[in-house]
């Protein structure tokens, strides 16, 4: 029988892997702009697609083992259903990869009804590959919320008791029967993840039929509307799966208990509502679009801050206060994966600004604030639960000495990274170029000198992880 | 299960599948847009036929009604490809074939919800319906 641990451990090296191969392609893309290499634009916007594809779905992979072993710790969840859909996750990564390299696919990760079939200078089977890779994705991902909502659902009562419904309208609901945090994030995640993965179900079918037979017209707006639908809301609920380690981790390092409160759970309900409805901001220049809906576009972009700052990243302040709190590099990550959260959400509302948009539009902003919440912080929680299992294991942590030298090379490499989208961006530099425009080359530099330090920071602290994993347990599972 | 809701779940099925058999006794053309909504109603006969059947216990979460939840919504679109409307259209038996399956896989992926954790079916049989009216604004259409 597969132990919780084993498949938490499946998920999360499997997500690092695709998350490093990504990187060194990303590393290869920022260094093309920067034109110290010169491989041309064809291998350009293939990298450019996987790398896109690769790294919501390795985040997404890290989420989604960290939290079904956070649930599985609260009670029986079937390994054999976790594993199942982990196997439909790799296998449409797998497709991708193949639609990519050989296959040359390059319209995009976001594949926007009709560029994968208007010009293509790649075979057809290439482009049903990666059609029917994001389908399994999109298929395993929905399996997983589905195994974790039917969780949740059983072990705390029903829609009532899972969403918090019961704590905050009525008086005597039980203290038991109250979900964790993690239990709520779990709960809104996954009723997310249903809705998102079944729209992904629904454009997924319809591009595979225009593929197989393409008298089957699709209206482009809809198409966009739908696969903004899926797609903002599944890069969106990675950071969101990950909040649940830091309620844990955060906990655990300060000494603390994170409780359940009513503002939590109301916080989390219109993180449900607005984490489906905030996608309209990537319609802003559609001038078809129904204009109310760009409206509701910036309204729920600005209001989905609130809950997020409001509840789990000022509730982890009150937590560290006067707390005495272990600084250990698992807890270091796991904070400066907040930081990284919010600097990455605050330009995320700058961006969704109408007045703003207009010029950031399409410019590297967009990658900027991306980059800084998935690499600042999603993948940060990622190394912080990690590290967490391993000092818990091991009860040992990392020397100052390399805390230091993880701080200044994996951070600062972060910082200078991430500061040459934004300057770019800033600067009007348009994304999704091989070449660009000035300053594009030079930030294109600086950002992968920043990128090839934050590597050497990776390196040690993959080395100093290898360490800790071969010492004795001294607290097994 | 009170008998009300027996009779309310035999009554909404009998009308789910009279609602399948439309194009024995009526083939007028409908625009695509129509067809996915009518195949929605069909579904969401179905889906509400399946709640109101399914028996009022937690669930056994066994992995096969999870395949069925997940699996009957992905099939359900790929029935409703719009090219072979105009076959269908053409072949009321077919059609006839085609509503039945939809209207089955409908029920499935409710039932198997509510089998493996009561509360499922509703998410699922709700998506389903939702992908449906989904697909009407422009799966196969263009304005």
């Amino acid at each position: 029988m597969t132990s919780a641990r084993r498949v938490l451990w499946i998920y999360l090296l499997t997500g690092i892997a695709v998350f490093t191969l990504m990187m060194l392609l990303g590393i290869a893309m920022r260094a093309e702009q920067a034109r110290w290499v010169a491989f041309g634009p064809q291998i350009f916007y293939a990298m450019l697609t996987l790398h896109g594809g690769g790294m919501i779905t390795s985040v997404a992979l890290c989420g989604m083992g960290g939290l079904w072993y956070l649930m599985r710790r609260e009670g029986e969840l079937s390994a054999r259903a976790a594993l199942a859909a982990y196997a439909l996750v790799v296998l449409g990564v797998v497709a991708v990869l193949l639609s990519v390299f050989p296959g040359g696919f390059a319209a995009g990760w976001t594949f926007l009804y009709p560029l994968p079939f208007v010009g293509a200078t790649w075979a057809s089977w290439a482009t049903g590959t990666f059609l029917i890779g994001i389908m399994l994705v999109s298929l395993g991902w929905t399996a997983w919320c589905f195994q974790i909502l039917a969780f949740t659902l059983t072990r705390y009562g029903g829609w009532g008791g899972a969403s918090g419904w019961n704590l905050v309208f009525k008086r005597d609901a039980e203290p038991h029967a109250v979900p964790p945090p993690q239990s709520i994030a779990a709960f809104v995640v996954a009723v997310d993840g249903i809705l998102t993965g079944m729209a992904g179900m629904t454009i997924g079918t319809a591009l595979i039929a225009h593929w197989l037979s393409p008298s089957v017209l699709i209206d482009p707006l809809w198409a966009k509307n739908v696969t903004f639908f899926f797609g903002h809301a599944f890069a969106n609920l990675t950071i969101y799966m990950a909040l649940g380690w830091v309620y844990v981790g955060m906990a655990r390092y300060t000494g603390r208990e994170y409780h359940t409160t009513k503002i939590l759970a109301i916080a989390w309900w219109a993180t449900l509502i607005f984490v489906a409805v905030a996608y309209f901001h990537h319609l802003y220049m559609d001038f078809v679009q129904y204009r109310p809906l760009q409206y509701v576009g910036e309204i729920a972009s600005y209001l989905s801050a609130i809950p997020a700052t409001a509840v789990s990243v000022w509730g982890s302040m009150l937590l560290v206060y006067r707390s005495r709190m272990r600084w250990t590099l698992g807890s270091i990550f796991l904070f400066t994966g907040l930081i990284g959260w919010v600097v990455g959400g605050i330009g995320a509302l700058l961006d969704a600004s109408i007045p703003l948009n207009f010029d950031l539009h399409n410019t590297l902003w967009v990658p900027a604030h991306f980059h800084t919440y998935l690499l600042g912080g999603v993948f940060l929680f990622a190394l912080g639960l990690i590290y967490m299992q391993l000092e818990e294991r091991s009860g040992r942590c990392s020397p100052p000495l390399l805390r230091w030298v993880v701080g200044l090379t994996t951070f600062g490499g972060m910082a200078v990274f991430l500061l040459g989208f934004y300057v770019a961006g800033a600067n009007g530099v348009p994304r999704r170029y091989a070449l660009e425009p000035s300053p594009g080359p030079l930030t294109a530099s600086w950002a992968t000198v920043g990128a090839l330090l934050l590597l050497l920071g990776l390196l040690v602290v993959l080395i100093e992880a290898i360490r800790l994993a071969r010492l004795p347990a001294e607290n097994p599972a | 299960m009170s008998p009300l809701r027996r009779i309310a779940a035999y009554l909404i099925g009998a009308l789910t599948l009279a609602g399948a058999l439309a194009p024995l006794v009526s083939n007028e053309d409908v625009s695509i847009p129509e067809h996915h909504l009518l195949h929605a109603v069909l579904l969401a006969g179905a889906v509400t036929t399946a709640l109101l059947a399914s028996p009022d216990t937690a669930g056994d979460r066994n992995g096969a009604w999870l395949v069925a939840v997940v699996g009957s919504p992905l099939l359900v679109m790929f029935l409703m490809w719009p090219s072979s409307y105009a076959y269908l259209d053409a072949h009321p038996i077919a059609h006839v074939g085609d509503h039945l399956s939809i209207a089955l896989l409908g029920f499935l992926c409710t039932w198997s919800g509510q089998r493996y954790a009561r509360g499922i079916g509703w998410i699922g049989g709700v998506a389903t319906v939702s992908m449906a009216v989904l697909a009407a604004g422009g799966f196969g259409v263009v304005r």
